[in-house]
Order: structure tokens, then C-alpha cells, then sequence
């Protein structure tokens, strides 16, 4: 299995503080690595050690089977990124943007500025120059940018913030093709859980500079627990059958209408238990803990979160 | 090289720079004349000492402004992080910049020197403020003197580069650029000049050159956030 980018022992510490402390990961060529997080937790930081733009205080980066040094220039042009929010000469226009970092990246293709801006949607808007921009506008062009020259990786630093929920479908799938058809590999970072669910197929926890962990997907989906919501008017009614008449006691009460059962059981042989003996049932869900359980019990398992 | 120096030049609209050199230019020569109307200059040499005063403060100021569009902006504005993401040598990137600031101001500085004072010539010949014949023993000394002028000038530019890096300030570039040019160059009467020790401007110049260095010294490993 071969490695696009690995980190032994990351380490960036500003004045005495570490931010981030001895992260190892890896991320496969091809995948999709999701950047999980909460807020302040380094993930914008690791981002920009990666791309060169700070220098570590310790530990190592190897991109492409070489390692980061402060004079490696060859591995930038084989990255696209977005990192924090994008920014742009604001005097150009979108094309004008875009010209330009092909002229810098070395890449000459006449319709791939045309392609790129098709591919993000953003059309109508020949000669705006990109300060009159939205927020919206802004990250798609930022997309665009990164992807322009279909690089070998790239690193997305919440790229669907500010798009509106037509804009977040279309870049999943845009994301998708890329990884699918181009093989591109990409590190992205969402606070969206959902999203990142639907596409990522690794994730890495980060919580106060340190990777807390990394682990497929599929693993997450193996282990989730399915379980059946239930609503009722009288949960302790229904605890009292569940445990007495059904012999289901695996069970949470999460407040005095909530209860969730995880043992298995038909959905018919509950309705019939609970309807003969005289309790609502207000809903009856099916689930399957989602990564935002997985994402909370890791944190909260670990330290409180910032 | 060549091809960074280029894109600089097509990312900033250098053009606006140029016409306003331009327009500089044609002001200082008019205001020249003007003055000669209310009260004649009486030599050549009044004349070539004004004019060599007001073309370098005037360019250190235009270079100054320069600095603060190609580099003190593009670092305030973050665009720099595009910019030290793309697969080129950032000291390169940085040198370019450099080049175009110096250049700029050598250029424009001699070239406003010659259209000056052969415009003003052309015009003393129906105005007659001067008297003086003009030899050309006295334009070839002239030449020499404005084009080291004009390259004390340009290196001399880079000074405020210390001034804006500090906190990304544009008013700050400026500013200092103002002030330091016309330190350097304020006339007591019309013959001295602190520019007329000639280890002044050349102290200066070899200042300015060694902030251009500073500034390009660490970029590779300074951490750009």
C-alpha cells in the first residue's frame, strides 16, 4: 500500500505551547482522508505544515516518498489546497485568478480554466472582478483553483463552508468523481460530520494537537450498533414490559418519552407488546449510531474538548 | 527569472505606475517653467541641482509606493500564501519584486532627468531665463552625474522596505519614504544637499541594498501564516 503522504512525530510548538504533538498519520494514495476535529484542535496548522507554509519544531513529513524540506518546491506543484479560506488577487477577475496560477503551477491547458469553472458551477461571470464576490462565489473559485490542475493530492480545509446545500451536494459528488475517476487523493477537514461521512473513506481525530485516531470507515461502520428509537408517552410503562414480558434489557431511557433499545427484537413483536398493554407509541425509528456518536464518545472518552 | 518578473508586472497593473511617472514628469517640467517666470534661476548648475533634487525624491516616493503594491499588500492581503504554495523559489519570487522596485526608480529617475532639463532647454531657447550657453561638456557631466543619481536612487528605494515589513503597513512605506528622501535631498540655498557628500548617498545605497537582502534572508524558513 503506498503512501502519499506520511508524518512521524509532528510536532509545532509556539512559544513553549505545542499545538500539535507527535502526530503520525498516513493518508493512502487514492483515498478520501477526512480531518475531524473540534475547533482550535490543529487541523488548519497540520494543514499548513504540510503545504510548507510553517516549518515544524519536530518530526517529519514525507510527501510523495521524499521528504518536506524548506527548499522542496517540486512536491507544491502536485498539491492543490485550500487552506482556511481561499484567497485571491482581488483585482482580477476569476479567469484572471486562475490564468495566473496555471502560469505558476507550469501548467498549460487552454480549457481547463473552462472545465474547472464548469465543474464548480460558477458561470456568469466573465469580467467580475473577485472582490465583488460572495462568500459562496469566493469558496467555489478556491475549489476550482485547487483542482485546476488535477494534482496528485489535495488538502481542502473545509471546503463546503459558505455553499449553499445544491452547492455541498454537487461538490461531494465532484469530490467523489475526482477520487473515483482521477485517483486523486484528498484530505479534507469538515466540521459537517454528515458530509464527511458520505465520502471519507478514513478518518483522523484530532483533539488538542493530537491525532486521537485514525480508522476506516468501514471499521466505524462494522462496529456501529444498529438500534430501534422509541417514543412513547410513559417510558418507565415501557421499560417495565421491555424487560419483564420481552426480555429485552439492553436498553437506554434517555429522558421520559426517549428509549432505545439495542437488542434485537422484531419491530412487530415490540408494537404488539406495547400496544396490548396500553402505551403511545408516538415514533418508532430504526438507526445506526452515525459518526457524530463515534466522533463525540471519542472526544469525550479522551479529554473535555476546547 | 525573466517569466517571474513578468508575472509580477501582469498581476499588479504596473501601467497605472507608469503613466502616473509620467504625468510626475511633465508637472515637475511645467512647475519649472513657472517658477522661471516669477523669478529666473541664473545658471545651468541651479538648474541641473533642482532638477536632480526633486527627480529623486519625487521616484523614492513613486518606488516606495511600488514596494507596498508588489510586496507589503500581497503580504497584508495573504495572497503571499498562494503565492509561497506554487512549486517556485520563494527567494526568486522576492527578487523579482526587488528587481522591478529598482528598476522602476533608475529608469524613471534618469529618464525624468533628460526630458527635464532638454525640455526645459527647448523652451529656455524662446524664454531666455538663462542666459548661459549650454556646452556639451555640460550635458555629458550632467549625464554621468544623473545616472548615478538615478542608481543611488533606486538602491537608496529600498530603505521603507524595512519600515512597511514591520507591520505590513502601507503608511508606514511611504511615510519613511518621504521623510528619508527629503532628508537627503532638502537644499540650503541651491548647492548643498546632503547628497552632495558623496559617501552619504552611497552609505544609503549600500543600507538599502542590504535591507533588500534582510528582507529575502529567511523567507524559506520563516513560518508564513
Amino acid at each position: 500500500m503506498s503512501y502519499i503522504l506520511k508524518t512521524t512525530q509532528l510536532t509545532k510548538s509556539y512559544k513553549g505551547l505545542e499545538v500539535v504533538s507527535n502526530v503520525n498519520m498516513s493518508i493512502k494514495k487514492g483515498e478520501i482522508y477526512g480531518f475531524l476535529g473540534p475547533n482550535g484542535a490543529g487541523k488548519t496548522t497540520i494543514m499548513r505544515l504540510i503545504t510548507n507554509l510553517i516549518k515544524p519544531t519536530y518530526g517529519d513529513i514525507e510527501i510523495f516518498g521524499q521528504k518536506l524540506t524548506p527548499s522542496s518546491y517540486d512536491q507544491l506543484g502536485r498539491i492543490g489546497s485550500i487552506i482556511e479560506y481561499p484567497v485571491f488577487y482581488d483585482k482580477l477577475s476569476a479567469r484572471g485568478n486562475l490564468e495566473l496560477h496555471c502560469e505558476y503551477m507550469g501548467y498549460y491547458n487552454n480549457k481547463s480554466i473552462d472545465e474547472a469553472l464548469e465543474l464548480v458551477n460558477l458561470r456568469q461571470i466573465n469580467q467580475t472582478k473577485v472582490k465583488d464576490f460572495s462568500l459562496g462565489m469566493k469558496q467555489r473559485l478556491g475549489i476550482a483553483r485547487a483542482i485546476i490542475t488535477k494534482p496528485e493530492l489535495l488538502i481542502l480545509d473545509e471546503p463546503i463552508n459558505g455553499l449553499d446545500p445544491v452547492g455541498i451536494k454537487e461538490i461531494r459528488d465532484l469530490f467523489n468523481m475526482l477520487s473515483k475517476e482521477y485517483g486523486i487523493t484528498i484530505l479534507i477537514s469538515s466540521h459537517i460530520l454528515a458530509e464527511i461521512e458520505q465520502i471519507a473513506d478514513t478518518i483522523g481525530v484530532i483533539n488538542q494537537g493530537k491525532l486521537i485516531k485514525e480508522v476506516s470507515m468501514d471499521e466505524i461502520r462494522e462496529n456501529n450498533t444498529a438500534y430501534i428509537e422509541l417514543v412513547v408517552n410513559d417510558t418507565k410503562k415501557a421499560a417495565f414490559i421491555l424487560s419483564n414480558k420481552l426480555n429485552v434489557n439492553n436498553i437506554r431511557v434517555l429522558d421520559n418519552h426517549n428509549i432505545r433499545i439495542y437488542d434485537a427484537i422484531s419491530q412487530n413483536d415490540l408494537t404488539k407488546a406495547l400496544v396490548i398493554n396500553d402505551v403511545t407509541i408516538e415514533s418508532l425509528h430504526k438507526k445506526s449510531s452515525s459518526l457524530e456518536d463515534y466522533f463525540l464518545s471519542l472526544l469525550h472518552g479522551g479529554d473535555i474538548s476546547a | 527569472m525573466l517569466k517571474l518578473t513578468r508575472l509580477e508586472l501582469k498581476k499588479n497593473g504596473i501601467g497605472g505606475n507608469i503613466g502616473g511617472a509620467f504625468i510626475a514628469i511633465f508637472i515637475i517640467l511645467t512647475l519649472l517653467t513657472v517658477v522661471n517666470f516669477e523669478e529666473p534661476l541664473l545658471s545651468y548648475k541651479d538648474i541641473f541641482s533642482l532638477t536632480n533634487v526633486i527627480t529623486t525624491v519625487t521616484f523614492i516616493i513613486f518606488a516606495s509606493v511600488l514596494l507596498s503594491k508588489l510586496i507589503i499588500d500581497e503580504f497584508k492581503s495573504k495572497t503571499i500564501t498562494v503565492l509561497f504554495m506554487y512549486p517556485v523559489n520563494r527567494k526568486k519570487v522576492l527578487i523579482a519584486k526587488l528587481i522591478i522596485v529598482v528598476a522602476f526608480t533608475f529608469i524613471f529617475s534618469l529618464l525624468a532627468k533628460i526630458i527635464i532639463i532638454s525640455g526645459f532647454s527647448f523652451i529656455n531657447q524662446y524664454t531666455h531665463f538663462i542666459q548661459e550657453e549650454l556646452t556639451f561638456e555640460m550635458i555629458r557631466n550632467q549625464f554621468f552625474i544623473g545616472i548615478v543619481n538615478s542608481l543611488t536612487a533606486g538602491c537608496i528605494s529600498l530603505i521603507p522596505l524595512y519600515f512597511g515589513m514591520r507591520k505590513y503597513s502601507t503608511p508606514a512605506t511611504i511615510v519613511s519614504a518621504i521623510i528619508i528622501s527629503s532628508i537627503l535631498n532638502s537644499q540650503f540655498g541651491t548647492e548643498f544637499t546632503l547628497s552632495s557628500i558623496i559617501y552619504i548617498p552611497l552609505a544609503l545605497s549600500a543600507l538599502g541594498v542590504l535591507i533588500g537582502f534582510i528582507s529575502i534572508r529567511n523567507i524559506e524558513t520563516k513560518d508564513i501564516v
